[in-house]
């Protein structure tokens, strides 16, 4: 059963976030992958993240719907013009995508690629728009497509605790009218705010994703703290990791209770890693109900 | 005005043939006003050239050499000077014209890098990309394509931080900005509610020719 369908159901569901390798070796993308394989329901691979380059989401999201496990495609409109971006799409559904996070992506300044012209010919919203389009059989011009690709679930970023909250949630409100249906967040380390935030999504057809990124050492608490944009980390969060003298077993332990807390605010969870995945499954375990966990 | 900033000398040397006779070329008004194609900056150049073995046959400040009549005014002027070669301290369009004009090779001395405006103090601020779609009126004054970084039409990204573009905590948010200068002048904007699509480019002026009406 696809991710989305679980949370139709009204089942907990939980994406796990994978990041490609710089170059072919796929050793150790395996490794990781193997490792949260039974924990998660459907795998995002990110698309250039930060700005930093890395090998393609596609064709790993391929391998990985290869092998079984469900895939969303990261897609970035920082890299591709219009053009190239329906094009991107239909080509990773012919492979077997069907999951579609559609971001505008960080700005190239931000990462290892500073000189790169940051191309943002349509941003998210517009090109959820474009995908709905191509979901109803034409390309965005209206041309007709000779088969549809009806079977996309298209999904766009949330960042809940943005300075500009009531603008977030109206573009939200705007990228399911042009027929998102998902939405995964930044990482939640405030539950009560993060609960305020999305009950201003009552009513609307979509489910979203809390973020949840485990702060298993005092590095990585530094770095979302002061080097991230548009992550929110509270000074009482910050100082639990930092002043832990076994921050691994405290990074575990906030999550487990960040997750706890969002169960029954939100449809699923969205994890993320800054050198924690090996952590994931004491993290995930007891909250996956993945029937097949093999 | 159309901004200019100088390029390196030693970019300059790179390009610009020694053995020819060059005519400097400022312009008294967009360079002008940034200090880039000024009488002083004319006169720092010519200076610079000949200490470098450079021949420099004249130099000359158009008025505002993106346009013919000034174009035309100026090597009225300048009379039969003998150059074979411009050195522009001017905007890209003046060093086209300039060269074009001349018929000869019009080398560029500046960097042009928008339009924007003379602030108080040394800054020059960008205010306008010349995208060819204004939306100024939907936005509360503010370009989202220009001070937006990755140009969003839909609202800001999640990036943005206390006001601030995800590219680094200096630059505003241009989401921000449109957001409280709507709240100042007290308009309701329908952009924040009603999709925008994508932005078209063919009535865009990179067609290269807009016409213009006649008196």
């Amino acid at each position: 059963m696809g991710f989305i369908a679980k949370m139709t159901e009204g089942r907990f569901a939980v994406t796990i976030e994978l990041n490609p390798p710089r170059g072919v070796g796929m050793k150790r993308f395996w490794e990781e992958a193997d490792m949260v394989r039974p924990y998660g329901d459907a795998f995002n691979v990110t698309d250039c993240q930060r700005s930093s380059m890395k090998t393609g989401p596609v064709g790993i999201c391929h391998l990985l719907e290869d092998t079984g496990m469900e895939s969303v495609v990261q897609v970035t409109l920082r890299d591709r013009n219009r053009l190239a971006f329906q094009s991107e799409l239909l080509s990773a559904y012919l492979l077997g995508i069907r999951n579609f996070l559609i971001v505008s992506g960080d700005h190239p300044l931000c990462g290892n690629h500073p000189d790169a012209e940051g191309v943002f010919d349509i941003d998210s919203t517009q090109g959820i728009h474009v995908a709905n389009m191509l979901k109803e059989g034409t390309d965005m011009v209206g041309n007709k497509l000779n088969k549809t690709p009806k079977e996309m679930n298209l999904g766009g970023a949330l960042n809940p605790f943005s300075h500009l909250a009531e603008l977030e949630l109206i573009k939200a409100k705007k990228k399911v009218d042009q027929g998102a249906i998902f939405f995964q967040t930044q990482p939640v380390y405030d539950v009560k705010r993060f609960a305020d935030f999305v009950s201003g999504f009552k009513g609307l057809k979509c489910f979203v994703l809390a973020g949840v990124l485990p702060l298993t050492s005092h590095k990585t608490a530094e770095i979302l703290k002061y080097k991230v944009p548009g992550i929110h980390l509270p000074d009482d969060v910050f100082h639990r990791v930092r002043s832990a003298s076994d921050p691994i077993h405290e990074g575990v332990a906030l999550a487990r209770e960040t997750i706890e807390q969002l169960k029954g605010i939100t449809s699923g969870i969205h994890m993320m890693s800054v050198d924690s995945i090996e952590y994931f499954p004491k993290i995930l375990e007891g909250f996956t109900d993945k029937q097949d966990p093999s | 005005m159309i901004v200019t900033k100088k390029k390196p000398f030693s970019e300059i040397t790179k390009f610009l043939p020694h053995g020819k006779k060059i005519l400097v070329a400022g312009c008294s008004i967009c360079a002008a006003h940034c200090k880039t194609g000024d009488e002083q900056a004319v006169a720092d150049m010519v200076k610079k050239l000949r200490v470098n073995g450079y021949l420099v046959a004249g130099s000359y400040v158009f008025e505002g050499p993106c346009q013919l009549a000034a174009i035309r005014d100026g090597f009225r002027k300048i009379g039969d000077l003998k150059f074979e070669i411009i050195l522009s301290l001017t905007c890209g369009t003046g060093t086209q014209m300039l060269g074009e004009f001349a018929n000869v090779m019009a080398y560029p001395a500046l960097d042009t890098v928008f339009a924007g405006s003379v602030q108080i103090g040394p800054n020059i601020t960008e205010y306008c990309r010349l995208c060819g779609n204004c939306v100024l009126h939907m936005t509360a004054g503010i370009c989202p394509r220009y001070r937006c970084s990755k140009s969003l039409v839909n609202g800001p990204c999640g990036g943005t931080v206390d006001g601030k573009c995800d590219k680094d905590s200096e630059t505003p948010c241009g989401w921000s900005q449109i957001y409280e200068r709507s709240k100042e002048l007290g308009v309701e904007l329908a952009i924040f509610r009603t999709y925008s699509p994508p932005k078209t480019f063919t009535h865009h002026p990179r067609k290269y020719t807009v016409t213009r009406e006649e008196d």
